[in-house]
């Protein structure tokens, strides 16, 4: 939908740059931004929509993140995160 | 319904906002700061005593009081455990006292759509992190949410890439519905996957109610759902699928000039925002148009009110076509009031307009179909030119929405945030509103 124009088959997807810039400090970056790639192309042949419904799907929390105040700039943000279950940790109930 | 091409209330005063000595706006974000990336995407949420502002990819708080006072920065990676993420939503649940986020994330093996929610009222507080997890061959992009009384949605669009092995089963759209209560418990929540066969925006519900409604404005029509029930509760929760509305709009909005260069604005024509509220709901759009005193095509505003007859039935209120001739309108953001006033944050740009932010808005009481006319937020300072190379054409991004959000507190403050270009070229800045509705 929005963030994308077809032109033929390709979908170009809303991304972004990152800038790491004046507020940081230098060498203090994380390199750990990745950005989205621009573009992407679209699969021919996939199925067309249909409405569905799923069962029950129990998503269980990845972690907890204390944000903090104050927090100057150069952090990345976060205190520390509590260890995290798999992301992919669902379970589908009958 | 009666479409206006050119809507002004003349000579009434709406939007009390104020710039020079009395600082009730402040610049939010400003491109090239730290790790911000570029276009923005800003997103605004008001609680008791925090402004939150989401930028690609950055949270900042702000302190209401003293206004601007910035609280707590933070990446949004970190916060929602989602390396890299983009297009970020935020919402203030007023009823639930909780801060929800969300954004997109796309890697090779690891597309996900990633969630979380505050523990208290209090932004700098802790956040349970949750993720979505996608088929690895869809690229998710534009989420929106949604909540009312029992439920919060996160929607994404699906976009399938080519190539993809396995190949993926649908495309389109998918939503997620959220058991709210285990949501605020913080911890395992049940929900539903959803694959609404058509796009359709989750209102933000600003009134008690069981029922969320999604929506969409398209050329032809207004495509309604609505959302009862609960996951995990009883038969679970049940979509249903609403009679259309007969409707009438151009949404391939052109692209945008600005003043001072030959680099155009993709402004994204589509459906910005929904939201309901005391049997209302009002949906915003970047749309094209001719306004009136002109001859060219360009993009203009699209605000439709719906009264919710009861029953799964709506009926089309108003529907305002707001634009200007040789002007720009462009990713109106909105805010409802109490007393049903309308608040709209806006962009502007042309061939004599550097890129900057405007609002408009209404009073319930007013005529129907009817907005004030613009009043100039922050005026551009020069040409963007940031990422101006789109399929190979002069096309710069310059994001896909702005924010809005009605303050818990005064239910006469509605605040916005938008994005306008900052000097020294071709960099941005976001300025974050209060307006008043009295």
């Amino acid at each position: 939908m929005t963030g994308l124009m077809r032109i033929g088959t390709a979908i170009v997807v809303g991304g972004w740059m990152v800038s790491a810039g004046a507020g940081g400090q230098p060498g203090s970056e994380p390199a750990v931004q990745v950005p989205p790639p621009r573009s992407v192309n679209v699969s021919k042949g996939v199925a067309p929509l249909f409405f569905r419904v799923s069962p029950v799907i129990v998503i269980v929390p990845s972690g907890v993140v204390q944000v903090g105040t104050p927090a100057p700039e150069q952090q990345t943000g976060g205190k520390a995160a509590e260890p995290a279950p798999p992301p992919s940790a669902t379970d589908v109930l009958p | 319904m009666r479409v206006i091409a050119q809507s002004v209330v003349a000579g009434a005063v709406l939007l009390v906002l104020s710039h020079g000595a009395l600082a009730y706006d402040f610049d939010g974000t400003r491109s090239g700061e730290y790790l911000v990336g570029d276009p923005p995407d800003v997103q605004l949420a008001a609680g008791p005593n925090h402004l939150v502002e989401l930028v690609n990819s950055r949270m900042r708080v702000f302190l209401k009081n003293p206004l601007g006072e910035m609280a707590s920065t933070v990446d949004l990676g970190t916060l929602l455990g989602c390396p890299g993420p983009f297009d970020p939503r935020v919402r203030y649940d007023a009823q639930a006292q909780r801060w929800y986020i969300s954004a997109a994330r796309f890697g090779s093996q690891d597309s996900r759509v990633c969630f979380a929610v505050s523990r208290t009222p209090d932004p700098t507080g802790p956040f349970i992190q949750y993720q979505f997890v996608i088929d690895p061959t869809v690229f998710p992009d534009f989420d929106t949410l949604g909540y009312n009384d029992d439920k919060v949605i996160v929607e994404f669009n699906r976009v399938p890439v080519e190539g993809a092995s396995p190949p993926i089963a649908q495309t389109g759209v998918e939503l997620w519905i959220l058991n709210k209560a285990d949501l605020l418990a913080g911890g395992p929540v049940r929900s539903q996957s959803v694959f609404p066969g058509t796009f359709v925006m989750p209102a933000t519900t600003l009134s008690s109610n069981t029922t969320l409604y999604l929506e969409n404005l398209e050329e032809t029509r207004i495509v309604l759902m609505s959302v009862t029930g609960v996951p995990g509760v009883g038969g679970g929760a049940v979509v249903t699928t609403l009679p259309t509305l007969p409707f009438s709009a151009n949404f391939v909005a052109p692209s945008s000039p600005q003043k001072n260069s030959d680099n155009l604005l993709y402004t994204v024509g589509s459906i910005r925002d929904v939201v309901y509220r005391n049997g209302k709901m009002w949906a915003s759009a970047t749309s094209a148009c001719t306004p009136s005193g002109d001859t060219q095509t360009r993009c203009c505003l699209r605000l439709v009110e719906l009264n919710d007859n009861g029953a799964g039935s709506f009926s089309i209120a108003q529907d305002i076509e707001y634009s200007q001739a040789n002007t720009y309108y462009f990713y109106p953001a909105i805010g409802v009031d109490a007393t049903d006033a309308l608040v709209v944050g806006f962009g502007a740009s042309s061939s004599t307009i550097y890129p900057s932010f405007y609002a408009t808005g209404r009073k319930a009481t007013e005529p129907v179909n009817t907005l004030h006319g613009p009043t100039r937020v922050a005026a551009g300072q020069a040409p963007y030119g940031v990422n101006c190379l789109l399929f190979g054409m002069p096309l710069c991004r310059w994001g896909d929405y702005f924010g809005a959000a009605v303050d818990p507190v005064d239910s006469h403050t509605i605040w916005i945030a938008g994005e306008y270009a900052a000097y020294p070229t071709p960099t941005w800045s976001t300025r974050i509103e209060q307006v008043s509705t009295n």
